[in-house]
């Protein structure tokens, strides 16, 4: 399906260059061509493995990685309860559309202006969905009929979500930081964030092992009142990359506005805590919440730091599928993974609308992404 | 009057801020920097099981560096490494391609689009991209069963459990996050400068090689950095797809951390890791640099040579 889109969207390019050529090009460019052929096969090589993920999580068969040559969606039954499954969308679903709404509404009822909170209305609305389903503990428990599977996801959930909140904290406020207080120590900090970004992850991981097994104690202790400590550590190490990633983003953004608008605010005897809320957290709304969106993804698929550092209450779901790969990979794992990417291309697709509204090209958008 | 009352409220503006990057710094040191200088302390010890954390310290040496050279270590070390320069190679060539396509040759309506499947791809879970590569890779496969009949290869497949399998999905997993920082590089050149260079009488190969590919320089070693480096780390691919063939440094380190709890000698691995990465890259920048200024000792007696002329 992907490869047809594909295909479709560059004959019609080829086709709108041969008719409209702009005028300093004057035949037909033969390497334009080429390069575009390249390009699709390029994107079909990318896409061909997750479409047969995809297709296989509709396998028949007893097997992952052996197409049967039926489809089925029994895995799916197998891997959702289906009546729950049902319900949480549609409490979702319902969440989400009435949050949308309403912002117009109450702007045309009431004449209330505030473009900072209308404009989150709606993301907020779904994330209001998500937890009241979270906090059913009904559906939470019974929603995925595979324990472990089902304990997994929530887990991987779980920790990215705390990791992630802790990234956008830490990013947001050092990000600013970098912005509007450069000085002696901007240039370590910056040394700091970058060997973050490229050391190889089995070096963080091995020594957070380390370290946390020297201080297996308070919120690292495998059992913390209830809650399983390793989902701390989880917390604590998928943090440090996503924080990076947070960091450069915040920074990025508030390099290109200079500082006049908090003077103002400070000289007219706005506290500097006022001030901060007021215009600075607005200016850098859109960079935190894309920030926030990149670092749940990346933290949803970080493998290699929770493979050695979760305990055993806190495997999470990549934890889980590497220890199923020892024997015969059951499809739903492959239903699952759908879920998940369902899950990353919406944050990918939210934080590009996002980026976009807040005045950014499709190039700038790469740039976001391609840590840049 | 007025004036005295000012510059303190600035000054309460400005201590802060400074401190805004405290919480990270402290972050930072404690999760990052103090547990990889642990490593490094760990990496003269010697294994003694009998303590929570598992080095005995007592006698200091570089034994663990000897023993990571002897001849298994050493094998994997090279292994990897050529995996790397191989994958981070073949990213550039396949990768350069598209980026430069997106750059200069597309429409801007449909390159936010072929931006997008470029991005969706590389963003969507490793490893479920990795245990992807098993389907299409399987020796009883549907593929393996299409080019059997179609006579292409004479048994089943037999990729899987290979360093082939691995070098494969290496490719296909970082490009990728080749493919962008090679974008934004070429994306930020002026289009001024290439038609500049044209009508200067330069043609399209001597453009690309005097303006486009100086120019994209940064990017390339960005693209190199975010993958090159990763790459050698990587064990998930090795794991998923290597079996034991496949064996790649990251795997030992797992293995003697989490198996053997042997810490010393794969925290000795990882230093090595890291110092063997850093090699590389600087006999990277050195080809790179020494090729510049080959070539530009070269021009300059082109020039003169064609001047009088």
């Amino acid at each position: 399906m992907t490869a047809f889109t594909v295909g479709g969207s560059t004959r019609s390019t080829r086709s709108t260059t041969a008719s409209g050529a702009p005028k300093n090009r004057h035949k037909k460019d033969v390497l334009r061509i080429v390069l575009a052929v390249w390009c699709v096969i390029v994107l079909i090589f990318l896409f061909v493995p997750i479409c047969l993920v995809v297709l296989h999580s509709f396998n028949r068969g007893g097997s992952f990685s052996i197409w049967s040559g039926h489809t089925s969606t029994k895995w799916w039954g197998t891997l959702f309860d289906a009546d729950k499954a049902w319900s949480a969308a549609l409490t979702i679903i319902v969440f989400t559309v009435v949050g949308s709404l309403l912002p117009p509404i109450v702007r045309k009822t009431t004449g209330w202006q505030r473009t900072f909170i209308s404009r989150w209305f709606g993301p907020f609305a779904f994330l209001l969905g998500v937890v009241v389903v979270a906090l059913n503990t009904d559906w939470y428990r019974n929603v995925f009929k595979d324990k472990n599977l089902g304990d997994a996801l929530r887990n991987s959930f779980f920790a990215a979500i705390g990791a992630t909140i802790v990234a956008v904290v830490l990013g947001g406020l050092s990000g600013v930081a970098l912005a509007r207080r450069p000085g002696f120590w901007t240039k370590p900090f910056m040394l700091m964030v970058f060997l973050i970004l490229v050391t190889p992850e089995i070096m963080d991981a091995i020594a957070l092992a380390g370290w946390m097994q020297r201080f297996s104690f308070g919120l690292f202790k495998s059992s913390t009142g209830g809650i399983d400590g390793g989902i701390f550590r989880l917390w604590v190490g998928e943090s440090l990359y996503a924080s990076a990633v947070v960091t450069l983003i915040v920074r990025a953004r508030l390099a290109g506005i200079d500082e006049t608008l908090e003077e103002a605010a400070s000289d007219l005897g706005a506290t500097p805590g006022r001030a901060f809320r007021q215009i600075t957290l607005p200016l850098i709304s859109s960079a935190l919440v894309a920030g926030g969106l990149l670092s749940f993804t990346i933290c949803l698929d970080n493998t290699i730091i929770a493979e050695q550092i979760a305990t055993a209450g806190s495997t999470t779901f990549p934890t889980y599928l590497i220890s199923q790969l020892r024997s015969t990979v059951k499809p739903f794992v492959g239903s699952a993974a759908v879920v998940l990417f369902i899950v990353t291309i919406g944050a990918l697709a939210f934080v590009a609308t996002v980026l976009k509204r807040s005045g950014d090209s499709s190039s700038q958008i790469a740039a976001t992404l391609g840590g840049g | 009057m007025t004036a005295s009352v000012v510059p303190p409220k600035r000054g309460r503006l400005r201590a802060p801020k400074f401190l805004l990057a405290g919480p990270s710094i402290i972050w930072y040191v404690l999760f990052f920097v103090a547990p990889i200088a642990f490593i490094v302390y760990y990496s003269f010890g010697t294994k003694d099981s009998s303590k929570l954390v598992p080095v005995d310290m007592s006698s200091p040496g570089f034994h663990n560096y000897s023993e990571a050279f002897s001849s298994t270590f050493f094998t994997t070390f090279k292994a990897t490494l050529r995996v790397a320069v191989t994958a981070t190679l073949l990213t550039v060539v396949i990768g350069f391609p598209v980026a430069y396509f997106l750059a200069f040759k597309v429409q801007e309506r449909w390159r936010a689009i072929l931006l997008a499947l470029v991005i969706v791809p590389s963003f969507t879970s490793f490893l479920i991209r990795t245990v992807a590569w098993r389907i299409p890779l399987a020796p009883n496969g549907t593929l393996s069963k299409w080019l059997q009949d179609w006579g292409v290869i004479g048994g089943p497949i037999s990729l899987l459990e290979t360093r082939t399998a691995v070098q494969i999905a290496i490719v296909y997993n970082y490009l990728g996050f080749m493919i962008l920082p090679l974008y934004v590089a070429l994306d930020r050149i002026e289009p001024v400068l290439r038609e500049a260079s044209k009508d200067l009488g330069a043609g399209r190969v001597s453009t690309f090689m005097r303006v486009t590919l100086p120019l994209a320089g940064p990017g390339i070693a960005a693209g190199v950095l975010l993958t090159f480096i990763p790459m050698c780390g990587d064990y998930v691919t090795a794991t998923v797809l290597g079996g034991a063939k496949g064996n790649m440094i990251g795997a030992l380190i797992d293995s003697e951390f989490k198996g053997a709890q042997n810490w010393p000698l794969g925290s000795a691995i990882a230093v090595l890791m890291i110092l063997a990465v850093l090699v590389m890259l600087a006999i990277g920048a050195i080809v790179v640099v020494g090729g510049q200024w080959l070539l530009r000792r070269m021009r300059r007696v082109d020039l003169s040579d064609g001047a009088p002329a």
